[in-house]
């Protein structure tokens, strides 16, 4: 395999869930965030970036994930095919779904925070300079979303 | 820590990407522009507020040969008589001024392109005035990132030609790259003449000694600038043609990868080098020739190398960029392309240049730059006609309800252009372009037979309420002037397409939902292509390689049918299988044996007809392997015993080992490609050549590669 194929394909299976996953909570849809999922690496394909280190790498694909699904939730597209149907996607303990689900009703600024703060365990700035958001703002929506979920969830979101 | 952030944290954990879905990306971005069509379905409604109607009068872009026969130019050369080109149109001309012709001189035509040309500056930019909403839209997304008209596939076709498919169960004692047709030759990363193997890796091709398998060593080792980059190569006696990509920018490596996000497009330049290899230690570089645009694809016929590219066209201040050239044979300056004999296609829109330069390697004969405004996404060359094929998006219907703009994608069209070119002498020369509904899958879902153009299309439409997508497979054969004459619809609708294969006046054609139809298609009656008949059984192929006249074998995945918690069914993928089908009784298919491998395995050669080694003299099958099992990840290369009497079975398995990253992490090695020279094969990564007995299996050699 040319060594720009097997460049891809390595990426893949490094970022390839994590993309699929931030996908989702973006668009909710599966077959939509099944769509972004190529087009990220599609994009990576044709401009085979160069990057100065492995963090950089991250963050660039997390960006373009989320440029991507920019672009799919402001079209009629989004609109059409209507919100991601629960039943779509299983998990094998209830108590995960329920949590799952609920982050996932939360506003898209909020949930896309919520799951790289807490899933992909990065730090507000990081998040700061992926979203190209002052920090501030990254904080104030963090804490906004923790507020929210602990009106929904026993215990909140708050580390112990 | 909080229960809930656990909860959350698993339910994460759960949401993985199907393997199913991995492959199908990696094909896609590999090999199909079908993405496109996805992106398409996406286009931001304000770029597409301005409504045109371009696509209401469809009609079939062909124009009458007739018009090539007023335009003939009677040509004297003086080549000897055996060299005469096959053509009927030839002959004619041959008969008719035959008796004239006493000393050794022969005549050949030379034939006018069909297309139009575009003639002068200004009638390029009326005919690019003219671009419509979806060009716009390329214009535009370029700048900020999004995917570009000119998606470019990185491999080769696949087809059969009249008498028979390529025939690469050698009678040399070293195997050549698995290519389509016989007698064209395809660029891969490594070829081998027997003595020495060329092999393209790390940014350098090397030239390894391999005449004695205990003792192989690194001859010489071609290197270039940092921007330029070894695509692919060919051998022709003493010749070594390297391909090479120069991207004409690299300040993306340079700046903060973030920012990169935004910088414009960049367009890349194609080079082709020809070195003389008289002497293995020290190559001369012979001659250069430079093209812009992306490398597409490329084919050898003989002593002629055909290079196709694709290049945006970039709207400057100064008007619409003209692309340019330079051969090193004429002078190392860089040229436009002459506009008298750029080509366009009347009633298309285009946002890019089409470009093929033809040379030989035998002369210094200037290379025959053709430019057409078009861009091509798969071709097919048989030794006399290249097809070159363009898959053009109608724009879908918008509807406006309480002030919100909705794109009816059930509205869009997708529709296949094909640009058909009589290769002459390293000349090419448009003779005919068709257009038909739909998309095809690779190259492989062309093929010729009788001078006819069979291809196999997908086309989708989508159901308004439901948002359903269904799916419509469709082949059509088309005549010497690309004129549909024969149709077959509803092959398998709703699946999707996954293989096809044209032998001779029979198509093969994979279809997968659930379970693996195999048709096979009767061609004998082109007006009226019919199936003979099909075969369902679990899993698909993605790729059918012929094994003789009357058996197949596909490559692919075995899949299962799972029901979901809630009840509803899914198909996964469970691992490479092989399969050898007889189709000796075309009305009843049969699956004589098949072999999976390990659970969750995949392989480039399900997508990739060059990486797959295969010898029915030496019963050998082969081809990379990843897996991974319980996270584990492993790269091997897996060697099949296969034939008639006694099936598929797995003779051994190659490794490479691991390599170490600068992150601290161990990567497996990926084995590109084997190949065997006598009865030692030989395997390569970026890091070893590795060679093995092909009977005992027993390690012979191992060569480390930096």
């Amino acid at each position: 395999m040319a060594p720009k194929q097997q460049y891809i394909e390595n990426l893949m299976q490094e970022y390839g869930d994590m993309v699929y996953r931030l996908a989702i909570s973006r668009v909710k849809n599966k077959e939509e965030a099944e769509d972004i999922f190529q087009e990220v690496f599609l994009k990576i394909y044709e401009k085979m970036p160069e990057f100065v280190n492995k963090e950089n790498e991250k963050y660039w694909i997390i960006r373009v994930t989320i440029n991507l699904s920019k672009n799919s939730l402001t079209t009629a597209w989004h609109r059409k095919v209507g919100p991601l149907l629960e039943q779509e996607i299983t998990f094998t303990e209830n108590e995960s779904r329920d949590v799952y689900f609920e982050v996932l009703r939360l506003p898209l600024k909020y949930r896309t925070i919520i799951q790289l703060f807490y899933y992909e365990d990065l730090t507000i700035e990081e998040i700061s300079e992926i979203m190209k958001v002052n920090s501030n703002t990254i904080k104030t929506r963090l804490r906004r979303a923790r507020e929210k979920l602990k009106t929904i969830l026993e215990g909140g979101f708050e580390y112990e | 820590m909080n229960k809930n952030i656990e909860n959350y944290k698993k339910a994460l954990n759960e949401l993985k990407v199907d393997d199913n879905l991995k492959e199908k990306a990696l094909n896609n971005i590999f090999q199909s522009s079908k993405l496109k069509n996805d992106i398409n379905s996406k286009i931001d409604i304000k770029a597409k507020k301005r409504k045109q109607n371009i696509f209401t009068n469809l009609k079939i872009a062909t124009y009458s040969l007739t018009t090539v026969l007023a335009g003939v130019i009677i040509v004297f050369v003086g080549v000897s008589a055996n060299n005469m080109n096959k053509s009927s149109l030839n002959e004619w001309a041959l008969q008719d001024t035959s008796t004239n012709n006493t000393n050794q001189q022969i005549i050949k035509i030379k034939q006018n392109d069909i297309l139009p040309k575009v003639g002068s500056i200004d009638n390029l930019n009326k005919i690019l005035g003219n671009m419509n909403v979806q060009d716009k839209y390329y214009y535009n997304t370029r700048l900020d990132g999004v995917a570009s008209e000119e998606f470019i596939t990185a491999d080769s076709a696949m087809s059969i030609t009249e008498k028979s498919f390529a025939d690469i169960s050698n009678t040399s004692n070293y195997s050549k790259t698995n290519t389509q047709v016989k007698g064209v030759d395809e660029a891969d990363i490594v070829k081998t003449d027997g003595n020495y193997i060329y092999y393209v890796a790390n940014q350098k091709v090397y030239i390894v000694d391999a005449k004695d398998p205990k003792n192989t060593k690194i001859e010489t080792t071609l290197e270039y600038e940092e921007n330029m980059i070894p695509q692919e190569i060919y051998i022709n006696n003493n010749k070594l043609v390297v391909i090479l990509d120069k991207s004409e920018t690299n300040n993306m490596q340079k700046k903060n990868a973030i920012a990169c996000y935004d910088i414009a497009y960049y367009d890349s330049e194609t080079i082709v080098i020809t070195y003389d290899m008289r002497s293995k230690t020290n190559l001369l570089e012979k001659r250069k020739i430079q093209i812009e645009g992306n490398y597409i694809n490329s084919r050898m016929i003989n002593n002629e190398v055909y290079v196709v590219t694709n290049k945006s066209i970039y709207k400057t201040e100064e008007g619409n960029e003209i692309p340019q050239y330079m051969d090193t044979v004429k002078d190392n300056e860089k040229h436009d392309v002459s506009l008298e004999k750029m080509l366009y296609v009347p009633e298309t829109k285009n946002t890019s240049y089409l470009m093929i330069a033809g040379f030989s390697l035998e002369n210094d004969k200037e290379a025959n730059i053709k430019t057409i405004l078009g861009s091509g996404h798969e071709i097919y060359c048989t030794e006399d006609n290249l097809y070159i094929t363009r898959v053009i998006y109608g724009e879908p219907e918008e509807k406006e309800e309480n002030g919100i703009v909705s794109v009816m994608l059930a509205t869009q069209t997708v529709h296949t252009e094909i640009y058909k070119f009589k290769l002459q002498d390293t000349d090419v020369i448009s003779t005919a372009v068709g257009k038909i509904e739909g998309r095809a899958l690779n190259q492989f879902s062309m093929g010729e037979y009788n001078k006819n153009f069979s291809i196999v299309t997908t086309a989708d439409s989508w159901e308004e309420k439901s948002s359903t997508r269904h799916t419509k497979n469709t082949l059509y054969v088309l005549n010497e002037k690309l004129e549909q004459i024969g149709i077959l619809e509803n092959i398998a609708d709703d699946e999707n397409l996954y293989a096809a294969r044209f032998m001779g006046d029979k198509a093969y054609v994979v279809t997968f939902e659930q379970i693996d139809p195999l048709f096979v298609i009767d061609l004998s009656n082109p007006t009226q292509p019919k199936i003979l008949g099909e075969l369902k059984i679990p899993g698909y192929s993605s790729y059918l390689q012929p094994y003789d006249e009357t058996h197949l074998i596909g490559i692919g995945q075995d899949t299962e049918t799972e029901t979901t918690r809630t009840g509803s069914t899914r198909t996964v993928t469970k691992g490479v299988k092989v399969s050898l089908f007889d189709v000796s009784d075309y009305t009843n298919p049969k699956e004589m044996y098949s072999l999976v491998l390990n659970d969750k395995s995949h392989t480039n050669a399900s997508y990739n007809h060059k990486a797959l080694l295969f010898s029915k003299e030496k019963n050998l099958l082969a081809f990379q392997l990843a897996t991974y099992e319980k996270d584990q990840y492993k790269q091997e290369y897996v060697i099949l015993s296969i034939d008639l009497e006694n099936g598929i079975s797995i003779k051994n398995k190659i490794n490479h080992g691991y390599e170490k990253t600068e992150y601290g992490s161990e990567y497996p090695i990926t084995i590109d490609r084997g190949l065997y020279i006598n009865n030692n094969l030989f395997t390569l990564s970026d890091k070893k050549v590795k060679v093995v007995d092909l009977q005992t299996y027993n390690e012979i050699s191992e060569l480390n590669l930096l």
